[in-house]
């Protein structure tokens, strides 16, 4: 077994109400080898979106280890979670989270430039991946000129610039039709070969539940390996 | 793993000036986006046009005392005034005259005697502020510059003759040619008062372009003066002008001026007493530049509410904006380069504004003689139209006001203005931006 880049230990995330605590992740363990693709499949509520919020430090934990690409999340700092998030990771999320403002070109380009790439090198990054998502001849086009699926690739473009360790994606086709859905689970099909990236991939849909190496079910706090 | 170099300013200013102006190009230019975005706009308009009246009251009000000084020294004041008893004679007056004219950065010399009297015509009579000048002002640069002659001469010739200020002939309804009458007053022993009456032909009418200066001169030759005033009345001096008055020599002067006079007897105790205008002048110019600094206060205050409808329109973005700043912050933007985009962006919005507005002051001053004459023409019309009544409109009342302004360009008040309006801005984007270090990425999952 190779280095794995993603080592989750005893992890436990509990939400708490007035009524109730909720133990969301009761002790789960998770790896995840580098250069790897695993899906993790859940019913509604069952803490997959958290989990994945937990791997991108939007999230803080209540114990256990997190440890990915050599950051220990746990013992890690505020000001070094966004060093971590910069350099590690990738997000796609179930909403595309494009900035209406930007053309699909800026909002792909934007991560790297804010990061400290020149701006020629950022906006060229930003044309190879519009490139790559099939998206070049949408670039100067804003968020509201572009289908559904094509936002969700520019989402998929942006989360690629920094050249991520590690690429999250939260049910990246939930909120599509199932024409847009059909592009965009290509792109996810092939995204850890063509990126050479890790890939977590948070599905309800069953297409995309067979992609990558590996499929966890989370249930009752833990992962349950399916595939 | 990815490196990334050290984050500079550039894409912080980028994406904010984007995320607060927005992009017309954007085909969501819906009347949403354009409220959402005018906002900034509104900013900008905010700070240039509360610099505008900043940059015209100071350019004008510099102007307008520096006008306004030069008149009263070069026509009026002079640069230093030694005054002298009237039983200093004319032979010894000449002599001292030639040693002070020999001084090192004196230009000129003349005598004076100045006194009050009642001016008379048939048609009225009123108050008359003598000035007994000798012929040398005729030579003097300064005063021929300020003087303009509406009719006659300059001058009087005679001794019988008189130039009068353009209001004050105004209101004695007379013209060259015409007579007026002159009642002083001598006293011997200064409390019993006799007296006199002389009779002038008028010989020129004449304007300092400052009605406040010249309303009531009652211009004679300076013997004519002497024989109608004496030193119970009247005050005789020398006016001597130097050819730096703003500069830091005129006490010094002064003071070689005063040891000139020692010479031939004249001391502080026997009234002989060297002024420099700023002494004699010392009340009128404390009131310019009193008013100056209300007027500079007032503008000053509407720029800070400028600058608190910039942090106003910021914050309010902030507050609206939390996902895509949340947004911003999932890429691995710390919560510093989140605060700077705010703060750069309210910045560089109040700098844009800055810049706009000091154009404009700028423009606005320099032709404000100009937009104040179409503004009385177009004014002048409208009334033209409206009544019978075809009375001239002035916006600045001439007795208040040169007739024509000078301005006064000083750049330093321009890059200070500039500096202090950006500072501001800067400031007052301080809330905002650390109110936008409190949105953490995580807001985006609550969005989903």
């Amino acid at each position: 077994m190779s280095e794995p880049i993603i080592f989750c230990e005893n992890l436990t995330k509990t939400f708490s109400s007035s009524a109730e605590v909720l133990r969301i992740l009761d002790n789960a363990d998770f790896v995840l080898e580098k250069g790897k693709a695993c899906t993790i499949l859940g019913p509604s509520g069952s803490g997959k979106s958290t989990f994945l919020a937990i791997l991108g430090s939007l999230e803080r934990f209540d114990s256990g280890t997190v440890k990915i690409a050599g950051y220990d999340l746990g013992q890690a700092q505020e000001k070094m979670l966004h060093i971590f998030r910069r350099e590690v990771i990738g997000f796609v999320f179930q909403f595309h989270f494009l900035l209406n403002d930007f053309t699909a070109l800026e909002n792909v380009a934007i991560p790297a430039y804010m990061a400290g790439v020149p701006r020629a090198e950022s906006w060229d990054r930003a044309k190879k991946l519009l490139d790559l998502v099939g998206l070049n001849n949408r670039a100067t086009h804003f968020p509201s000129q572009l289908s559904g699926g094509e936002r969700q690739r520019v989402a998929i473009a942006r989360a690629l610039i920094n050249q991520p360790s590690v690429v999250l994606a939260d049910e990246p086709t939930g909120n599509l039709d199932p024409a847009s859905a059909s592009a965009v689970k290509e792109l996810l099909k092939s995204l850890p070969e063509i990126a050479r990236t890790t890939l977590v991939l948070v599905t309800h849909d069953p297409e995309l539940a067979g992609i990558g190496d590996s499929s966890y079910l989370l249930k009752g706090g833990h992962f349950e390996c399916i595939r | 793993m990815h490196q990334v170099k050290n984050p500079n300013i550039r894409p912080l200013t980028f994406v904010g000036l984007r995320l607060l102006f927005g992009r017309p190009a954007n085909e969501q230019y819906n009347d949403l986006y354009r409220a959402r975005h005018s906002v900034f706009w509104g900013a900008v308009l905010g700070i240039g046009i509360s610099l505008v009246p900043l940059y015209i009251v100071l350019f004008v009000s510099n102007g307008m005392i520096q006008g306004i000084t030069d008149r009263y020294l070069e026509t009026k004041t002079s640069h230093l005034q030694m005054s002298l008893p009237f039983s200093f004679d004319a032979t010894q007056r000449n002599a001292l005259t030639q040693d002070v004219s020999r001084m090192p950065g004196i230009i000129s010399t003349s005598f004076e005697v100045d006194g009050i009297g009642l001016a008379a015509s048939q048609n009225g009579s009123t108050s008359a502020q003598i000035r007994g000048l000798d012929g040398a002002v005729l030579q003097d640069k300064g005063f021929n510059r300020f003087i303009s002659v509406d009719e006659g001469q300059m001058y009087p010739n005679r001794q019988n003759e008189v130039v009068l200020g353009r209001y004050l002939a105004r209101k004695l309804e007379v013209k060259t040619g015409d007579s007026v009458t002159l009642i002083t007053l001598r006293s011997n022993d200064s409390t019993n008062y006799l007296p006199k009456l002389a009779v002038f032909r008028v010989a020129g009418i004449i304007s300092s372009g400052y009605r406040e200066l010249d309303a009531n001169w009652f211009i004679i030759q300076s013997d004519a003066a002497l024989r109608l005033l004496n030193s119970a009345t009247a005050y005789a001096f020398m006016g001597i002008k130097i050819s730096k008055p703003y500069g830091s020599d005129l006490d010094r002067i002064a003071s070689e001026v005063s040891r000139a006079g020692q010479k031939y007897g004249l001391t502080s105790e026997q009234g002989a007493r060297v002024r420099t205008w700023r002494e004699i002048e010392k009340s009128l110019f404390q009131s310019f530049s009193s008013t100056r600094s209300v007027l500079v206060l007032i503008m000053v205050i509407a720029i800070i509410v400028a600058a608190l409808n910039l942090a106003s329109a910021l914050t309010t973005f902030v507050i609206e904006h939390r996902a895509e700043i949340a947004i911003i912050r999932s890429f691995g933007v710390s919560r510093t380069q989140a605060a700077l985009i705010f703060l750069l962006g309210g910045t560089a919005t109040g700098a844009i504004g800055c810049i706009a507005g000091s154009l404009a002051g700028i423009a606005i001053s320099i032709f404000i003689n100009q937009i104040i004459s179409g503004m009385q023409a177009i004014l002048g019309f409208a009334s033209r139209l409206l009544s019978a009544d075809r009375q001239t409109i002035q916006l600045l009342n001439p007795d208040y006001y040169l007739e024509h302004i000078p301005i006064t360009m000083d750049w330093r008040f321009v890059v200070l203005i500039l500096l202090s309006g950006i500072a501001l801005s800067a400031i007052a984007s301080i809330l905002p931006a650390m109110k936008s270090t409190s949105i953490a990425p995580a807001e985006l999952i609550r969005h989903e």
